[in-house]
């Protein structure tokens, strides 16, 4: 992983420890394939809210109806990606 | 058609929308069309199929389906066998599932596809002996063999069956579905929906706004909520065609929207706060909107003006009504001049109560009181059911008589309104532990009895935070316990608690105290819970 991928993803790990918690799961168990939605981890607002911490942490903004074409969007590196497309 | 007067049951608005336009399409689930003529074709045989096994007096068919066409014609086709349906739910725990089967005594079971693994789980659980109905594939495979004593019919195998004819012996009393809502004592509480009931909700709503043959309805509510029945049979009664996403993702519905050229939206407030937080709803988003409906939960000026910006030519109407008094009981047409003269805490009205249905507000020794006073809002008419499915002690809390008013049962909502001159009634919290979360009825008692029930001897208590900016609420819930141990159970609560409450009961935190703060009653004293978690949590988060 790249430095700033590696950055994305660990902010992305800290916001969710206390559900990873309540889950039963470590930050260790989590891959960057891992789905925050379809594991039932967040619901779509949940979801949202992370979004819009990490726009508001890297200053920008999401295209969601681009974003959600993928798949894909709604896992960490899904996410991650979208994120740093924007921050470039 | 038998000798009733037509129309008194919920599926003579179907039938007769069939005759009228056989070739229009009723359904577009993810794309797949089906004509009212051929849904009409298929129920028949659902019908019959139920009728040859099942008891002339046995009342409810259990429908297992999402958003599929199993899930559609299993309905009408429970409903035209003269039974009502109990929808269950692959979201819920399957022991949630089981109890709501038992409980109305199901013999038969419609299920989707899309719930298969589901059904499963159930088949290894469930005690009695049922007949299994998949209207939409054949039997999965090795299922007789696994299974010797359930009976299964694929739907290749419905053809054996036909039926057009209602059974003579149903009557508009006789329910048409029963859902279930959270109940205080930890067991949900089932509310028998009769067909008089819903055919007025239906006549009602249709009567003050013009749907028509060409209207496109959104569905995508779960059956097991009760806004999927407007949406059902309001576009079957109109002709109009019902449109089911494929992809359940609630962050797809706007473009759904646009790709279906939506004409008739329905759902809860709070996923319109959700599109907003998506930037969403721009100015313009949805032309296609001639009416935009909320229900289910307090809706927020704010959000009202948002979506009627981005829903331009749409007429924005919010719905109120508990289950009991079927889908809606009140309605109010919102446009910006009215909302600058008439929200109260920034809170859009519930509106004024439809014809032939009465309210009346009562102070807590359950006396009325004067227009502008707020208190608890009772509600009676041919909409209102009577009584829980046997519960004779809810009953006896809920369905009620006001002295000053002998001749009517009436429902106690436990909402807090007041009516202005005019009996336009707007919403003040509720007056009980019930809240709304994302739309469902949540009884805050029925979450602190799973979580006890896994700590079987310790003090517990749920309590909701609203969140300003959302309009939401947090299940947040504290346990009474010393034992060190204990305290780092927090996941084994949860799990243990997925096994008894749905997904949107679950609490969101959970806070070990020394002491359940009590208050002079010796109750627990819930605002002080509130404060506590204010100190624990100052940032909301």
């Amino acid at each position: 992983m790249e430095t700033k991928e590696k950055e994305v993803f660990d902010c992305i790990i800290v916001q969710l420890s206390d559900k990873l918690k309540r889950s039963g799961l470590s930050a260790n168990d989590i891959t960057p394939q891992f789905n925050l939605t379809k594991t039932g981890l967040l619901d779509s607002l949940s979801f949202v809210n992370l979004v819009a911490f990490l726009e508001h942490k890297y200053d920008m903004e999401v295209n969601y109806e681009e974003a959600f074409l993928d798949p894909d969007f709604t896992s960490i590196s899904g996410l991650t990606g979208v994120i740093l497309k924007g921050i470039k | 058609m038998t000798t009733e007067k037509k129309d008194n049951l919920l599926i003579h608005g179907f039938i007769d929308a069939a005759n009228k336009f056989n070739g229009h399409h009723a359904l577009d689930i993810d794309n797949n069309k089906t004509t009212y003529g051929e849904l009409k074709n298929h129920i028949e045989k659902i019908a019959g199929c139920i009728i040859a096994n099942t008891q002339p007096s046995a009342s409810f068919v259990a429908i297992l389906a999402d958003r599929s066409l199993s899930a559609y014609s299993g309905v009408l086709g429970t409903l035209l066998a003269g039974k009502a349906y109990v929808p269950l739910n692959h979201k819920f725990p399957v022991e949630r599932s089981l109890y709501m089967a038992d409980f109305s005594s199901v013999d038969i079971i419609i299920v989707g596809p899309e719930c298969y693994e589901y059904f499963f789980q159930i088949l290894q659980k469930i005690k009695k002996n049922i007949v299994a109905i998949f209207p939409e594939t054949t039997k999965p495979e090795h299922i007789e063999k696994d299974y010797p004593q359930h009976v299964f019919f694929g739907a290749d195998e419905l053809n054996l069956f036909d039926t057009s004819k209602i059974p003579s012996n149903v009557h508009p009393d006789t329910p048409a579905y029963m859902l279930f809502t959270s109940g205080s004592t930890g067991i949900p509480k089932a509310v028998p929906v009769s067909n008089r009931n819903v055919v007025s909700y239906i006549d009602n709503i249709s009567s003050l706004y013009d749907f028509n043959e060409t209207d496109r309805f959104y569905q995508v509510s779960d059956l097991t909520f009760d806004l999927s029945v407007q949406d059902l049979f309001l576009c079957w009664k109109s002709g109009g065609c019902l449109c089911a996403p494929g992809n359940n993702n609630l962050v797809a519905i706007p473009r759904f929207i646009k790709e279906k050229q939506l004409t008739v939206w329905l759902f809860v407030p709070s996923v319109a706060i959700l599109f907003s937080k998506m930037r969403l709803l721009k100015p313009g988003s949805f032309p296609s909107l001639r009416y935009s409906m909320f229900c289910g939960e307090a809706l927020p000026a704010s959000t009202a003006e948002t979506w009627q910006a981005a829903a331009s030519y749409s007429t924005l109407i919010n719905l109120y009504g508990p289950t009991e008094a079927t889908v809606a009981i009140a309605h109010y047409k919102w446009n910006k001049n009215s909302q600058e003269n008439n929200s109260i805490n920034g809170i859009v009205p519930l509106g004024k109560i439809f014809k032939n249905q009465k309210y009346c507000i009562v102070d807590d020794d359950l006396n009325p009181v004067e227009k502008g006073t707020i208190g608890e809002l009772c509600l009676s008419g041919s909409q209102v059911c009577h009584g829980y499915f046997k519960s004779p002690e809810n009953n006896e809390k809920s369905f009620i008589r006001i002295a000053s008013m002998p001749e009517d049962l009436w429902y106690r909502t436990g909402d807090r309104v007041m009516a202005d001159k005019n009996d336009c009634l707007y919403f003040f919290g509720r007056a009980d532990s019930e809240l709304k979360i994302k739309g469902y009825r949540v009884n805050l008692l029925e979450i602190d009895h799973a979580v006890s029930s896994f700590f079987k001897a310790s003090v517990v208590a749920t309590i909701a935070i609203p969140d300003p900016v959302d309009a939401t609420n947090m299940l947040v819930t504290f346990i009474c316990s010393r034992d060190v141990e204990q305290k780092k159970n927090e996941t084994a609560v949860i799990n243990h608690c997925k096994q008894i409450l749905p997904h949107y009961m679950l609490p969101e935190k959970i806070f070990f105290l020394d002491e359940i703060p009590l208050n002079n009653n010796g109750k627990i004293d819930r605002p002080a819970l509130i404060n506590k978690y204010k100190t624990l949590c100052p940032d909301g988060n």
